[in-house]
């Protein structure tokens, strides 16, 4: 066994770490398949103020960042649809609106606690027992909802339309998105904190987009990408004493531009002879 | 009245004085109309005259500020109940050429709303998804990306996942419009082979009558409101005409077929 | 009838008014001033004084007082500007870390380098003998401002510093016994107050003063820990818990809260009470602790 896995903290960050990028990875797909990376943004962001609410408040900063990130995710799709605003700008609204709070309830703590600005970047020593449970907890609701309604979310994203005139409830299941959405990007935090959870939402998805046109697929080589950035994300931060956050993101990163100079579909389609986007 | 005529004779789509409107704008206005089980009702309109609006109107997807809609027996909340025994065959978009999904699995999405939400496509399905795709002409294309599709074919891919969810009736729009000249008619003859080959109900809207005149059973002509709507034999002749057209108009006869040719037409 | 007007008069003369920066120093001044003056502490307990951001309220405070009083040595950087934007010109400033004998941090640091303690460790205030020296000093400031309680501030400097005497001597026989007098600190606070009353402060969690361990470290004092067989980590209730929390769970140390400033803890309110305290607890931890 590699020697920083000798420290009980090292393995539950690994373990921790392993969760995310599994969900990340899950959830990443429809990320990128229905265009919600600025969606994911938003709801970092949100969460940002939900910590800072959480720290103002002495209460557990991942329950209120859930609380704040589902209230937000329901403003947003109310806001789009009621509002007759388009999607983008009721998320660019919220985004900045919540963070803003968050810089407000940070101004409006008494003690000065830097913690909150762990939340931004990741802090792996920051995961206790009971922060791996919750990850645990909320990332089977999260790949459970997505294991359950497997075949309904392939038909929302590849044609709305038609999936809710066939009677599929659309607007149920685009909310619903957003919601495990909201709770990846909170069990999220601790590992790869605010700033860049977003990235490990969007890269490994489309790194997987890359290399494969089969849906299945598209969820297996997504997930080994995600894990594989974070484990060796992890190692990389410990050796190199940098933010767990950063040196996933790295990782992440080269994994997909691999992936983009080795991907079939820049070469014409062995089948129809089309060239791919 | 027997058994069968009554079933004949109750409309499976019934539109009784029925106006959508929009928040800018009225979409339709004081429609009615009715189609029988397995009749042929082309929808005749220029852009912009509410025919999308028609069709969701029958799926239930907009409701009427005024009138009622109904739909195989069922209004109101409930139309969304039947929305599985409905085929709608949208206009097309493309596809996005790269979306990780292949034909099969696309015409596959027909199933969905016949299974539950935790069971998985059998081999039963599966067999009518193939065997709709071969109606359709596109079993050689089975294992494609959808996306690489020509748009004929995709517009045939679209028929198919109507067909496998084995619906009562079809509903299509528009689905020659997106496809190049030469194609048309296959679609047209496709729709026209799957109407009498399993007495679906079929509503076909279109802007080019002479499209689909042959085959129609019914006929509505709607710009905001109906401006004509009954029998072939009712609507199409010259009297009606002119005054829908507002212009000369021909009836020409070639080939055992009817076309409508429209002459001059005054503002 | 005269003793009377005088009584009056001496009374009825306006305190002088003390600020200072920690509660610690708080406590020193109204040891030192008795009834002529009214102190005041900017830091309440809460806070650590290297992060603290001051409101209006504080300015307000040093806009009006007679006297500051302050630790130095680069602990309180907020106050210079604090103090240049009141512009009071009759402040009297005292500086309690003059004449002390500085020594660094246990990590090594204090030589000058960037970030937490360039000027060498200032946590001086935790050795009652340099609170003796600061009681001098502040009762001679005293005495400058205001010269008719001279005698009077002079007297309770000298019971001060004897009743410092007699708290140094009982809180070290506490001590002696211990065979095992080694702890890990959490930030550097503790080496005037070990060097005192006898301790041994063997690592500090923080790398360096302000700046949380990465992970490596954090495995690197885990073994330290273990192989040196350390029992006690100490931790202080104006930081973040998780990362003592860590450390103590990862090696079974006992974890034992110490405050640095008075204020913080039940118990601690001033300068005797919160040194019986710290030594108090770190004892009765050094002496239950096991290490697995």
């Amino acid at each position: 066994m590699p020697d920083f896995l000798h420290y009980a903290f090292m393995q539950r960050a690994l373990v921790g770490s392993i969760v995310v990028g599994t969900t990340c990875s899950f959830i990443g797909v429809f990320v990128v398949l229905r265009g919600m990376a600025f969606a994911g943004s938003g709801l970092a962001h949100a969460a940002f103020g939900g910590v800072a609410l959480g720290f103002l408040l002495a209460i557990n900063p991942l329950f209120s960042a859930i609380v704040f990130c589902l209230g937000t995710a329901g403003l947003i799709q109310m806001a789009g649809r009621r509002a007759q605003i388009r999607m983008d700008t009721a998320i660019g609204i919220f985004f900045a609106f919540t963070m803003a709070l968050g810089v407000l309830f940070v101004g409006l703590m008494k003690r000065y606690d830097a913690r909150v600005y762990g939340y931004l970047f990741g802090n792996v020593l920051g995961i206790t027992s009971g922060n791996l449970w919750l990850m645990v907890g909320l990332a089977a609701v999260v790949i459970g909802t997505i294991t359950v309604l497997f075949k309904e979310l392939k038909f929302l994203c590849f044609d709305e339309e038609t999936a809710q005139a066939s009677g599929l409830p659309t607007g149920s299941l685009s909310a619903l998105l957003l919601v495990l959405l909201a709770l990846t990007v909170v069990l999220s935090l601790k590992a790869i904190g605010i700033i860049l959870v977003e990235a490990l939402l969007v890269i490994p998805a489309s790194a997987a987009y890359q290399l494969t046109n089969r849906y299945g697929l598209m969820f297996v080589l997504s997930w080994a990408f995600g894990v594989l950035s974070c484990a060796s994300g992890l190692v990389l931060s410990y050796y190199m004493e940098i933010p767990s956050g950063a040196a996933i993101v790295v990782v992440a990163t080269v994994l997909f531009a691999a992936a983009t100079l080795l991907s079939p579909k820049r070469k014409p389609c062995k089948v129809c002879g089309k060239e791919g986007a | 009245m027997s058994e069968q005529t009554r079933a004949a004779v109750s409309p499976v789509i019934d539109f009784r004085g029925v106006t959508v409107s929009y928040p800018q704008s009225v979409a339709v206005e004081n429609v009615t109309f009715s189609l029988g089980r397995g009749e042929f009702l082309g929808v005749i309109g220029p852009n912009g005259s509410g025919k999308t609006t028609l069709l969701r109107a029958v799926l239930g997807l907009v409701r009427p500020a005024q009138g009622r809609v109904r739909v195989l027996g069922v209004s109101g909340r409930e139309l969304a109940r039947v929305r599985r025994r409905i085929g709608y065959v949208p206009q097309r978009r493309p596809i996005e050429p790269n979306f990780p999904i292949s034909v099969f699995d696309a015409a596959l999405m027909g199933r969905y709303s016949s299974l539950g939400v935790l069971r998985s496509p059998s081999s039963g399905d599966r067999q009518k998804v193939a065997a709709a795709l071969d109606a359709v002409g596109l079993t050689d294309a089975s294992g494609h990306v959808a996306g690489h599709l020509s748009g004929g074919q995709q517009q045939r891919l679209l028929i198919a996942r109507a067909l496998a969810q084995e619906p009562e009736i079809l509903l299509l729009d528009e689905p020659t419009s997106a496809v190049d000249v030469g194609t048309r008619a296959t679609i047209v003859d496709l729709v026209r082979r799957l109407h009498r080959e399993r007495g679906l109900t079929t509503l076909y809207v279109t802007h080019d009558i002479n499209e689909v005149l042959p085959y129609l059973d019914k006929v509505l002509y709607i710009n905001t409101r109906v401006r004509a709507f009954g029998t072939c034999e009712a609507v199409i002749n010259r009297t009606t005409l002119e005054e829908l057209y507002g212009g000369r108009v021909v009836l020409v006869e070639d080939g055992g077929r009817q076309y409508v040719v429209v002459g001059d037409t005054h503002a | 009838m005269l003793g009377f007007a005088l009584g009056l008069g001496l009374v009825s003369a306006s305190p002088v008014r003390i600020v200072t920066t920690i509660p610690d120093l708080a406590d020193w001044a109204r040891n030192v001033g008795g009834d002529r003056v009214v102190v005041q502490s900017l830091i309440t307990g809460s806070e650590s004084p290297h992060t603290y951001e001051p409101g209006p309220d504080a300015g307000m405070a040093i806009a009006d007082a007679d006297l500051l009083v302050k630790v130095g040595l680069g602990l309180e950087e907020w106050l210079d500007g604090l103090v240049a934007n009141a512009g009071n010109k009759r402040l009297a400033i005292v500086d309690v870390s003059e004449g002390v004998e500085v020594v660094k941090d246990v990590e090594g640091h204090g030589g000058g380098e960037a970030g937490g303690h360039p000027f060498g460790n200032p946590h001086i205030w935790l050795d009652p003998q340099n609170a003796k020296a600061a009681a001098d000093m502040i009762a001679s400031a005293l005495s400058r401002i205001d010269s008719a309680g001279a005698v009077v501030y002079q007297a309770n400097a000298q019971i001060y510093d004897r009743r410092l005497d007699c708290l140094t001597d009982a809180l070290s026989r506490l001590v002696q016994p211990l065979p095992d007098r080694r702890f890990i600190s959490y930030h550097e606070s503790w080496p005037y107050f070990a060097r005192r009353f006898g301790f041994q402060v063997v690592a500090s969690i923080e790398p360096l003063p302000g700046q949380e361990p990465s992970a490596r470290y954090m495995a690197g004092l885990v073994d330290l820990v273990k192989s040196s067989r350390v029992k006690v980590v100490c931790t202080e209730p104006q930081l973040p818990q998780d990362v003592p929390n860590v450390l103590a769970s990862e090696t079974g140390a006992k974890l034992v809260m110490l405050s640095p400033i008075a204020g913080a803890l039940p118990g601690t309110e001033d300068y005797f009470s919160l040194l019986t305290y710290d030594v108090q607890h770190l004892v009765a931890a050094l002496s239950d602790g096991r290490v697995r």
